[in-house]
């Protein structure tokens, strides 16, 4: 399932030349692995064809890769995964929000899209935050059901994500209330876990 | 036994282990224990924690289909396949019927056919054997007939839908929503949508766009009192019934009730953005004025032919709606009148608050409207358009005043079309010309192409030609436009190339298009003209076009000449050849600005206004020399000039851009004779200033 993200289809081989390091190789890849859903999503949400949103998606994505060349590590203490994130909400908001830039002055406007100079979107950033916040509790709970018994995932399931009565739940799957609570518990608190885990490496 | 006692600890250890290993003994206590579970949960994760897990990996619309595939994990809830609708799906889950011509059957109605297949569902035409009439069942696709959502979606547009009684919205017969399959039973309309119509027809009337229009307003005035938002106005969910001219609001599939928050963002993906408002777009909650903007964007499609907003992908669409004013209508279709542009305006305001109050306003004055073009002598334009034509007209020049003159002027002389008038300027007037000086080159140059080739394609004394200022790049449309439409392209002025400035004429024929251009070296152009002529020639001969020259003798001598290039074939070939052919041969890009002369635009009148032809209201006209600005200069032989008052004094005129000369003829009714009455007011410090005789351009006629 992890395989996926290896699948953005810029020349790969070029892209790494660009990578200063084998970290950033790696930062790069679970980088497009989460954005790439995140960015779909907030495409999704304002109304576009699944297409549609998927060219919008390889457009970012594309001007970001793009970007790689011009990062610099002036800093140490800028982190390359610190940096994309930056320039993707940048890439991101101004992606949806910008005119159109001149189609004359050089392609695809990479430089625009990636500027610093944002348009101030409140609304558009607390998306793409909340997107990226929903993709890691994807990812994260793709690694909890792994682990757990399917019985444990689906009292999670059912008690926390559709919200059905504990007691109910524990009917349903054949459990005591008490069993239940403790899958219930079992799997949040992994999750959590794992949410904070994959927040931090992000 | 301790296994019944609280011990907070074996919770603390249970998740500092959170391993694999279950707890037989915690369960078992948690069975009963309030306190515990309020500690264990507490343990477990923070109540914040909790809840955002909840929100997090709730099933959200976009979960579904492709997002499967990209996302990591979190695929619990994936919807059957991707987004297509199977017709084949909704046959086969139709029971089987005696009756060998029909495809099944569902509920007691006997299916013959599909009639369509939509974003949700399939739309089939059945018989209702118990009244015996022919209805059209819209089925809910079987792949969303699982989805809790889609099925209340559904049902609520089944309810929606049915709650308008309007001879203009689809009548809804049945709902089932019990059964494995929801459908929806409503009328069977026989004809066409609004959407094929435009397709075989192009622009329509303005007549019919007002009685469309205005019946579409009629149907949502009743949706939006049930407290409906149709939120996808669009010209194929318009029907039109055959023979009767009456209009039918189709698919409230995404309609919903104002205050129904269940599904709040559900329904923007509307299939086509093309009529979608700029909240849509934005993602923002719609309500009933967003119908008013789709309104407004189908009325402009149906004057233009076009939609207001075009791109090759939705996401660029709806940007432009969000971000951008459509082409100006009237540049699209200069047959529509002023006040019509400014209706349409006004519904496609981008702030809510700027357009009309209801569709039940709407609606009426769109009857107005057309009750006044049935009957122009009988009914007037409402009150509302004839004082916004004044008040804009005012407010172009003087945004502060209220002029009274103005407001008197009566607007349906602003609103009828011009008959088309040409009038070529005199010898007499071209030699005057000539005598000017070098400020009116220009004028000599547009002068001298009308003598020399007196082909009405060449402008510049007609009184209908408007000039546009666009880029280039726009010559590809406007060439398109020129073909399928009644106006017509009449020249390209190239601006500053050269130091001269560069007109091509373009002549429209019956099945071919001709681009004229004039060089004249020999005398007052530069040499420049006849490099770009043989340049055009030469560019015109590699694209394998025919070209024709033609030189133009004076007085024994080659004067100049004119190259012609035919282009034949489809609106669009010809228009990509005419946009290479220019741009190549003047080396300019599609950025350069460029003024386009169209003609047949309906308007005020043309005053002369230095180089050429210029769009004054006729309220402008009077208003600005009766504010003392410009002081009537004289009349003669039916020329009247405007000449503003600190140089009226100038012994030889120059003429520029601050003169304005029109024919008498040219002005509406009532304006020559508000002119002569307030230059009895002015004439006794104007007298002294009669005419130069280098300044009186003479009508020969």
């Amino acid at each position: 399932m992890n395989e996926q993200h290896t699948e953005f289809p810029m020349t790969r081989a070029s892209l790494l030349l660009q990578l200063k390091s084998p970290d950033d190789d790696a930062a790069w890849q679970d980088f497009v692995a989460i954005y790439r859903p995140v960015i779909y999503r907030i495409a999704r949400k304002r109304g576009l064809q699944d297409a549609d949103a998927q060219d919008l998606t390889q457009k970012v994505l594309v001007s970001i890769a793009g970007a790689i060349a011009n990062w610099e590590r002036r800093d140490e203490s800028v982190r390359f995964r610190h940096w994309l994130r930056r320039v993707a909400r940048n890439a991101i908001v101004n992606t949806l929000t910008r005119k159109p830039q001149d189609a004359a002055t050089g392609g695809t406007g990479v430089q625009n899209l990636l500027a610093d100079h944002v348009a101030d979107n409140e609304p558009l950033d607390r998306e793409v935050t909340l997107e990226h916040r929903r993709e890691l509790y994807f990812r994260a709970a793709a690694e909890v059901q792994a682990e757990v018994a399917p019985e444990t995932w689906q009292v999670f399931q059912l008690a926390v994500v559709e919200d059905i009565p504990i007691e109910d739940v524990a009917e349903r799957v054949g459990k005591s209330v008490g069993a239940a609570y403790a899958c219930r518990g079992r799997v949040i608190n992994r999750l959590r876990n794992a949410v904070q885990r994959l927040e931090e490496e992000s | 036994m301790k296994t019944q006692e609280c011990d907070p600890q074996r919770i603390d250890r249970f998740f500092a282990a959170n391993s694999a290993t279950t707890d037989p003994v915690l369960a078992s206590h948690l069975d009963t224990c309030e306190t515990c579970r309020t500690y264990f949960d507490q343990k477990a994760a923070s109540a914040a924690d909790w809840t955002e897990a909840r929100q997090m990996l709730s099933p959200s619309e976009f979960d579904s289909a492709s997002i499967a595939d990209y996302s990591a994990g979190g695929g619990t809830t994936v919807l059957g396949g991707a987004n297509t609708v199977s017709v084949q799906e909704v046959l086969d889950s139709l029971a089987p019927t005696d009756d060998p011509h029909r495809l099944g059957r569902l509920g007691t109605y006997e299916v013959s056919g599909v009639v369509g297949v939509g974003g949700m569902g399939v739309v089939l035409k059945a018989v209702d054997p118990s009244l015996d009439r022919v209805v059209a069942i819209k089925v809910m696709a079987p792949q969303f007939a699982n989805n809790q959502k889609a099925r209340q979606r559904f049902s609520r547009e089944a309810r929606a839908a049915a709650a308008v009684l309007h001879p203009n919205v689809i009548p809804i017969h049945a709902v089932d929503d019990t059964g494995k399959i929801p459908y929806l039973v409503m009328a069977y309309i026989r004809g066409d949508s609004l959407q094929k119509r435009l397709d075989q027809q192009g622009p329509l009337e303005l007549a019919e766009v007002l009685r469309i229009g205005s019946q579409i307003a009629a149907g949502l005035s009743a949706a939006h009192d049930q407290g409906l938002v149709h939120r996808d106005i669009k010209p194929e969910n318009v029907l039109l019934e055959g023979g009767v001219e009456r209009v039918t609001i189709t698919d409230f599939g995404l309609a919903r009730a104002v205050d129904d928050n269940t599904v709040t963002q559900a329904g923007t993906i509307a299939g086509t953005p093309m009529y979608m408002s700029p909240e849509q777009a934005r993602g923002e909650n719609v309500d009933q004025s967003s119908d008013l903007f789709s309104l407004g964007s189908l009325l402009y499609a149906l004057c233009t032919g076009t939609p207001p907003y075009k791109a090759d992908t939705s996401y660029s669409v709806m940007r432009k709606i969000i971000d951008e004013d459509p082409l100006p209508l009237r540049q699209l279709h200069p047959g529509t009148p002023e006040w019509m542009a400014n209706v349409v305006a006004k519904l496609m305001a981008k702030d809510k608050a700027d357009r009309f109050d209801s569709a039940a306003e709407v609606h009426r004055l769109l009857e107005r409207c057309l009750n006044h073009i049935q009957q122009p002598g009988v009914v007037e334009l409402p009150d509302d358009l004839r004082n916004a034509l004044a008040a804009k007209h005012l407010s172009d020049r003087r945004p502060e005043s209220q002029n009274v003159n103005a407001a008197q002027q009566p607007s349906d002389a602003a609103s009828s079309n011009l008959k088309p008038q040409r009038k070529f300027l005199s010898m007499k007037m071209i030699l005057a010309l000539l005598f000017c000086g070098g400020t009116a080159a220009i004028a000599i140059a547009a002068a001298l192409g009308a003598w020399m080739n007196p082909n009405p394609g060449f402008v510049t004394s007609t009184g209908d030609v408007e000039e546009v200022h666009a880029p280039l790049s726009e010559l590809n449309s406007y060439i398109v436009s020129m073909m399928t439409s009644p106006h017509d392209l009449v020249y390209l002025n190239l601006g500053r190339i050269g130091p001269n400035k560069n007109n091509l004429s373009f002549i429209r024929n019956a099945d071919s298009l001709e681009l004229k251009f004039s060089a004249f070296p020999a005398t007052i152009f530069d040499t420049r003209q006849s490099q770009y002529a043989d340049q055009l020639k030469n560019v015109a001969e590699s694209m394998s076009l025919t070209t024709e020259d033609q030189s133009t003798f004076r007085d024994g001598k080659i004067a100049g000449v004119t190259i012609s290039i035919r282009f034949t074939g489809d609106s669009q070939t010809v228009a990509d050849s005419v946009q290479k052919l220019v741009e190549q041969t003047f080396a300019i890009d599609g950025k350069s600005e460029c003024r386009y002369g169209i003609r047949n635009l309906p308007a005020e009148f043309t005053a002369q206004v230095g180089a050429g032809p210029k769009r004054v209201s006729a309220v402008e006209f009077v208003t600005e020399h009766s504010r003392g600005e410009r002081v009537y200069f004289g009349e003669n032989n039916n020329w009247i000039f405007l000449i503003p008052k600190e140089r009226r004094t100038e012994s030889k005129m120059r003429r520029d851009e601050d003169v304005w000369y029109t024919n008498i003829n040219d002005l509406p009714e009532g304006v020559a004779a508000k002119i002569r009455t307030s230059f009895v007011d002015q004439s006794t410090a104007t007298e002294a200033a009669e005419p130069e005789p280098e300044l009186k351009p003479e009508d020969e006629r």
